[in-house]
């Protein structure tokens, strides 16, 4: 595990494998987005009907302004999702404003959620997300294509099994 | 996965969506209330509560069409959910107890339902409401003997509950006061199989209240005893207790002067009380729950008794501890106290993990030896036999008693010594963060334990053994990364963790990577 310098975005690029979750990911996010841009175009337009339109235009450029750099970090953030399964635990890495790097064992697995929402049936996507007896593991990863989800899930619930070390 | 199916995908009995649909319109109605009711008249009330069956009908329905349950390898799965559709799967080797539940309503139906408690998870991960009664004996069954195949005969997993109609739990607590010194396992719940709770099927940490004070058992041997004096003194000296003549005098000048100029009055009077009581209402609180604390061991573990008004008997076996902190208040510094707590796996209907006390109030060397004792026990699953201290009681808190130091050493305990932990402080360039703190944060491990400490004015250590981390994180902040740093945190089922702030980024990946493999090793080795 010793490389000269980690980068937090790919921690040991040499020695493990990250995989990323699919980009249609973005899509979905991109289209999260999209209602919201819907919703304050609404608002600006009750505000501009029924007040002043220039406060309606201070709404509709604020809200198209933060909307849209959202869009462009969804791409990079969405890509600097990864995830490895090693031998003996699962890493987990997201972030880009606050790294975060996850390494949970399976033997410390307790149960293995797998849920996808309306707009992530429909991309095909599901979100996997592996539950430990501390609250505070942070396991989850969303945006995987519905056989690798499942795949993941099995293999993860298989492991969880195989190496039971207790509590 | 072509995993042997054991119970291809069932739906749950087709009588849950109507049980489940009248616990909705008892919602609706209570939220319309009768005031709506009266309002609208009797036939749009009529046609309000007719909508609102249907519409909770249909809701269920939808719900329980899209519900169902499987047994595939070893694993049960669980789908939910039609529009946010979530399968949740437990590995039956995880899994504590199952339950079977009859609520009212569904003991009417012939009904049952089954919850799944997961080894060290909350209540109940995995429910499956609402099987029929023999269905859900059966599959309780099949799932518990495919949960192990080495079940100890004598010990019946099954654990029935009924509630009347407000949910109250009723046959619990007549099986909680079966033993008057908690010694009884809570029965039904055990370790099933390789993947129980530290891995001895045995006592379970119990707690029982009783009314009288609780009478120690032949084979207690008393470890320590901390002097009601100290705890009462000890919380004297805590800011609520402290500010309370301030804040009491404040409240009565306001209630005086507001009272002369409107007149006396029982909003403003009741509000005085209000405020004094809840000021001192948490010292209070736990001066009447420390009172008396006993420490003693015993075969299954450590006993722990005490309670002024409620005298409670804790039994703590040694694997089940997941930490132990120790707390120096800023108050207690001119008297050298420090307040020891232990994170303890629990079973049944207490809720999983219990941050509990160990020692509420204690001098230095009484804190070493005790958390010691308490962290051996921990790390090898048994407590020292032969090495603890004296009883002590009063007298033990002369600093002057030298003669007692030989005595207590040359054990096989650990001395918890707080400055010979292996601490190391967070680099330079952490002042930038932690200006005030850097020179209190530290953190590091042996191949044994994690430990940590934090805390400006009150300083807090934590020590968690290797083989109960549950999983370890690094978090690097935007201002960390201009720095250089990030944060390692080492997870634990419960309410005490380790946390080392503001460490080296390059150090703190190492740390992770070691740490993992250590736990691994630890784990494997208890």
């Amino acid at each position: 595990m010793e490389t000269p310098m980690t980068d937090p975005l790919e921690p040991w690029p040499d020695t493990v494998d990250w995989r990323s979750v699919s980009s249609k990911l973005i899509t979905l996010k991109h289209l999260h987005l999209s209602a919201w841009a819907v919703m304050f175009a609404v608002v600006a337009l009750t505000v501009w009907i029924s007040a002043s339109g220039r406060i309606a235009l201070i709404i509709a450029v604020t809200a198209a302004a933060l909307l849209s750099v959202r869009a462009v970090l969804v791409v990079r953030s969405v890509r600097a999702w990864g995830y490895a399964e090693r031998a003996d635990d699962l890493l987990v890495r997201h972030g880009l404003l606050v790294r975060r790097l996850s390494i949970v064992p399976y033997a410390r697995m307790q149960f293995v959620d797998v849920t996808a929402g309306p707009l992530e049936r429909g991309l095909g996507l599901a979100t996997v997300k592996l539950h430990t007896a501390a609250a505070a593991s942070d396991a989850q990863i969303p945006g995987l294509e519905g056989p690798e989800a499942t795949r993941l899930r099995d293999r993860l619930a298989a492991l969880g099994e195989a190496r039971t070390e207790g509590l | 996965m072509t995993a042997s199916v054991v119970q291809p995908r069932s739906r749950l009995h087709p009588l849950t969506p109507v049980l489940k649909g009248a616990k909705f319109l008892a919602v609706w109605i209570a939220a319309i209330s009768w005031q709506g009711f009266s309002s609208a008249g009797p036939v749009a009330s009529l046609v309000m509560v007719v909508a609102a069956l249907v519409l909770s009908l249909v809701g269920a329905l939808v719900s329980w069409l899209a519900t169902g349950y499987e047994v595939a390898g070893r694993e049960l799965r669980v789908y939910e959910g039609l529009l946010f559709r979530r399968t949740r799967s437990i590995p039956l080797e995880r899994v504590q107890a199952i339950d079977v539940v009859r609520p009212l309503l569904a003991r009417l139906a012939g009904l049952s339902e089954l919850r799944l408690e997961v080894v060290g998870g909350k209540e109940a991960e995995g429910r499956l409401a609402y099987l029929s009664a023999a269905e859900a004996a059966h599959l309780r069954e099949r799932l518990l003997a495919l949960a192990s195949t080495t079940r100890e005969p004598h010990r019946d997993l099954r654990r029935e509950r009924h509630h009347d109609i407000h949910g109250d739990i009723h046959s619990e607590i007549h099986r909680k006061t079966a033993s008057p010194d908690g010694r009884q396992p809570l029965d039904g719940a055990a370790s099933t199989g390789a993947g129980g709770l530290g891995g001895t099927p045995d006592v379970a940490a119990t707690s029982v209240r009783t009314r009288a004070p609780a009478v120690a058992s032949v084979v207690e041997r008393p470890i320590h005893v901390v002097a009601n004096r100290e705890v009462l003194i000890s919380q004297l000296l805590t800011p609520a207790a402290l500010l309370f003549p301030f804040l009491a005098t404040g409240s009565l000048l306001q209630w005086y002067i507001s009272a002369d100029a409107n007149g006396w009055s029982l909003v403003t009077s009741g509000s005085l009380l209000t405020t004094i009581v809840g000021i001192v209402a948490m010292p209070v609180r736990r001066v009447v729950d420390e009172w008396r604390w006993r420490i003693g061991t015993d075969p299954a573990g450590l006993r722990l008794r005490h309670g002024l008004l409620e005298t409670r008997s804790q039994t703590v076996p040694p694997r089940r501890i997941q930490a132990v902190s120790i707390l120096r208040p800023l108050f207690w510094r001119p008297m050298g106290w420090r307040r020891t707590k232990i994170d303890v796996a629990g079973y049944g209907a207490e809720p999983n993990v219990n941050t509990g006390l160990l020692l509420p109030v204690a001098d230095e060397r009484t804190t070493r030896l005790i958390g010691g004792w308490a962290l051996t026990g921990a790390l090898t699953g048994t407590f020292p036999e032969s090495t603890g201290p004296e009883p002590t009681d009063v007298s033990s808190t002369d600093r002057g008693s030298a003669d007692r130091e030989t005595a207590d050493h040359g054990s096989a305990g650990f001395d918890l010594d707080v400055d010979r932990l292996p601490l190391v402080p967070p680099p330079r360039r952490a002042r930038w963060l932690a200006p005030l703190a850097r020179s209190i944060l530290g953190f590091g491990y042996t191949d044994e334990f994690v430990t940590s400490r934090d805390g400006l004015l009150s300083r807090r250590v934590v020590v968690v053994p290797l083989s109960r981390i549950q999983s370890v994180r690094v978090v690097q902040g935007p201002l960390q990364r201009r720095l250089g740093l990030a944060s390692l945190h080492v997870d634990t089922a419960g309410g005490l963790h380790a946390v080392g702030e503001h460490r080296d980024a390059r150090e703190a990946y190492a740390h992770a990577a070691t740490l993992a493999d250590l736990s691994r090793a630890a784990r494997r080795a208890a």
